[in-house]
């Protein structure tokens, strides 16, 4: 619990991420630019492309996420995605299919589902120039598509983790 | 949502320490089959494992893991699954499955390792797992499987993981036991829809089996 991001004095400015605390029972979607803890429920997805999301050991978790890291220690039913690692550790209830550069599971973890890892992108080699270029070259679809995920995570940003329909 | 409670030796070796490590010659063929193609679907039976994990998701496919007797565990006799939450009697158990136990689309698996788990569940609900694997296995496809000794009586479920293209580390897991024997005519019976049997007898007097859908 230690290891779990604190807030600062500050109100209006979180040092290490944001917590949903063991009473909080949440339905709805949370997208971000911080990391989160969730210790309690949560019915939604979550989407924090370059940030960790972790599941506390009392944190209950029904629907997607995709995130650089994800760690659960408590229950999950949905899928993972992460783009660095996934973390299911010891005595974590994971029903779901689990994408990851980097899958682990604990001894003494419960999965169901599929685990497929991903490859780690290799560093951009520059392109061979052409011969002669063509009139109206289109960059390749991997360029296009590596290059539109890094910019809407920088430019999507800013939000805190946007929290909806809080049930009490 | 809920979930099966988990034995508390459930997904590790027995006494918590590391398992002997021993060469598999049927686990060799199903490493060579699959390295042989990538993107492919694998089933493990036997729970989630992280060497397994490593081992055939570098061979490029998606791993599904699942313990069987975990998922069954509701239907099978309490006293075989020892600490497992079974509640019924052989006779009692259904032929049918949960909707949600290997729930594939026919002809989508590659591969599956199956272990000794089918030895493990009732007459009629483990020829309807055969059934069920039959029917989601893909024509040349490998299962794996594995049956203690007609004496095994007590012999408790096996914990596997892949250590290597040759090599499986074995140890117990729970305290379920074996509801009956197989022999290897039983075993050719418990797969006649299959196509092809080749059968290795280990040093423990463990039968292991590839078998060919």
């Amino acid at each position: 619990m230690s290891t779990y991001p604190t807030r600062t004095g500050d109100l209006g400015s979180v040092r290490a991420g944001a917590l949903i605390g063991k009473s909080l029972e949440i339905t709805g979607e949370i997208r971000g630019a911080e990391d989160l803890v969730i210790d309690g429920k949560l019915k939604g997805d979550v989407e924090l492309p370059e940030h960790r999301l972790t599941i506390g050991p009392s944190g209950v978790l029904h629907g997607k996420v995709r995130a650089r890291e994800i760690v659960v220690y408590g229950t999950v039913q949905g899928n993972l995605e992460a783009s660095e690692r996934v973390e299911i550790k010891k005595h974590a209830k994971v029903v779901g299919d689990l994408r990851a550069q980097r899958p682990v599971i604990e001894d003494e973890a419960y999965f169901k589902g599929n685990v497929e890892t991903i490859r780690a992108e290799a560093p951009k080699q520059p392109a061979p120039a052409p011969a002669q270029a063509a009139p109206g070259a289109q960059p390749s679809v991997a360029a296009a598509a590596a290059g539109g995920t890094s910019a809407s995570g920088q430019s999507s940003g800013a939000a805190a983790p946007r929290q909806e329909n809080r049930k009490g | 949502m809920s979930f099966p409670p988990l034995p508390r030796s459930a997904g590790s070796p027995a006494g918590g320490g590391p398992s002997p490590t021993r060469r598999s010659h049927a686990f060799e063929q199903m490493s060579e089959y699959l390295g042989g193609f990538s993107g492919g679907q694998v089933v493990d039976l036997g729970g989630a494992h992280q060497s397994t994990i490593d081992f055939v998701t570098g061979c490029g496919h998606r791993l599904y893991a699942e313990n069987l007797l975990l998922t069954l565990g509701s239907l099978i006799d309490n006293s075989v699954l020892g600490g497992l939450p079974g509640n019924r009697t052989d006779d009692e158990s259904p032929a049918a499955l949960p909707a949600d136990c290997l729930a594939f689309p026919p002809s989508s698996v590659d591969a599956m390792l199956c272990w000794d788990r089918l030895q493990f569940l009732p007459e009629k609900l483990a020829s309807t797992v055969v059934d069920r694997i039959h029917r989601i296995m893909a024509p040349g496809g490998l299962l794996l499987a594995m049956f203690h000794p007609e004496q095994a009586s007590a012999a408790a479920p096996l914990c596997c993981r892949v250590a290597d293209a040759r090599h499986l580390q074995i140890g117990t897991a729970g305290a379920a036991r074996p509801l009956r024997p197989f022999n290897t005519r039983s075993i050719e019976r418990f797969f006649h829809k299959f196509e092809s049997l080749k059968f290795y007898l280990t040093r423990e007097n463990l039968q292991e089996v590839i078998v060919r859908r």
